[in-house]
């Protein structure tokens, strides 16, 4: 060990700027979103809302819309198991405070989003049903545009800078039409992006 | 070696700890070790001076069967690092009023 020291002592300033640099690098390198999240979040919530679409659209039996909707369950849980690995897996070794900040973005969103339809639910607050949905992409607005600029990523603020004004629009049409919205919605805030992170992602 | 800069931090492997555990919330051991170029046996002896300066806690813990140690900086560590970045960023403007 002590020779371990007698060779720092020949570590020069330069080398010391080099040493930064590189473990900078390493920081970044582990800084980098590789976008599998948004790519999962994103195509499960495009399919559900243009299923929903097609299942108001299509006259369907009762028990073939039955087994439409298990099967959007069946995905949803899917995909929060496959999150939660994930998410597990990717902090197993090095804990950023990125991965921290966004987890505390994405938990509290998901938390809200649910108390939001408890207080819905409640007859007492007689909010418009057809609203809801502008409300939830407000939600989800707001969570992206956090998200991009704690990645200090653009394409996920402009996404979620659309998303926010397609909650907008969709608030003067009716539920059938809102769905095929926040279907665009995700395939522009989520998928996209998503897609294009994963393919820097070795870059 | 320039005066002013802190010995403890002015050493590859130190300074490569530190620069990686600013930047982060926590790291485990074996990430440190994939990321530095060193030897577990050094790796472990340079986070213990790190620790006994004050720069770093160590969490040992277990994980299953496996030991698992846990590094953080703390205050101190995060004081000590700005110093060593700004003698250094001196350190080159002297360099540079010299070299002119």
């Amino acid at each position: 060990m002590e020779e371990n020291d007698k060779t720092l002592n020949s570590f020069d300033e330069s080398q010391s700027i080099q040493v930064i640099k590189e473990m900078i690098q390493v920081s970044q390198k582990n800084f980098k979103n590789d976008g599998i999240l948004f790519i999962l979040w994103g195509w499960l919530m495009f399919y559900n809302y243009v299923s929903y679409y097609i299942i108001y659209k299509i006259v369907m039996t009762f028990q073939m819309k039955k087994i439409y909707d298990y099967f959007g369950y069946a995905l949803t849980v899917i995909a929060i198991a496959f999150t939660v690995y994930y998410v597990y897996k990717k902090s197993k070794k090095v804990k950023t405070y990125i991965g921290v900040s966004l987890r505390y973005v994405w938990i509290s969103l998901f938390a809200f989003i649910i108390l939001a339809s408890i207080m819905t639910n409640n007859g007492m607050l007689g909010i418009n049903l057809e609203f809801q949905h502008s409300f939830y992409m407000m939600f989800i607005a707001f969570a992206i545009i956090i998200t991009g600029g704690i990645l200090r990523y653009k394409l996920v603020i402009i996404g979620g800078i659309i998303f926010g004004g397609l909650a907008y629009v969709c608030s003067y049409f009716d539920i059938q039409t809102q769905y095929l919205f926040h279907a665009a919605a995700w395939l522009i805030a989520f998928i996209i992006p998503g897609h294009i992170l994963y393919s820097h992602r070795k870059q | 070696m320039y005066g002013d800069l802190d010995p403890i931090l002015h050493s590859q492997v130190r300074l490569a700890i530190m620069s990686i555990l600013i930047g982060v919330k926590s790291a485990e051991f074996s990430f440190l070790l994939e990321n530095i170029k060193t030897t577990k046996g050094n790796l472990s002896f340079q986070l213990t001076k790190l620790k006994d300066a004050g720069y770093i806690n160590v969490n040992k813990s277990f994980k299953g069967s496996y030991p698992l140690t846990t590094c953080q900086i703390t205050d101190k560590g995060i004081n000590a690092y700005e110093k060593y970045v700004n003698a250094l960023d001196d350190y080159f403007k002297d360099f540079k009023n010299k070299k002119n």
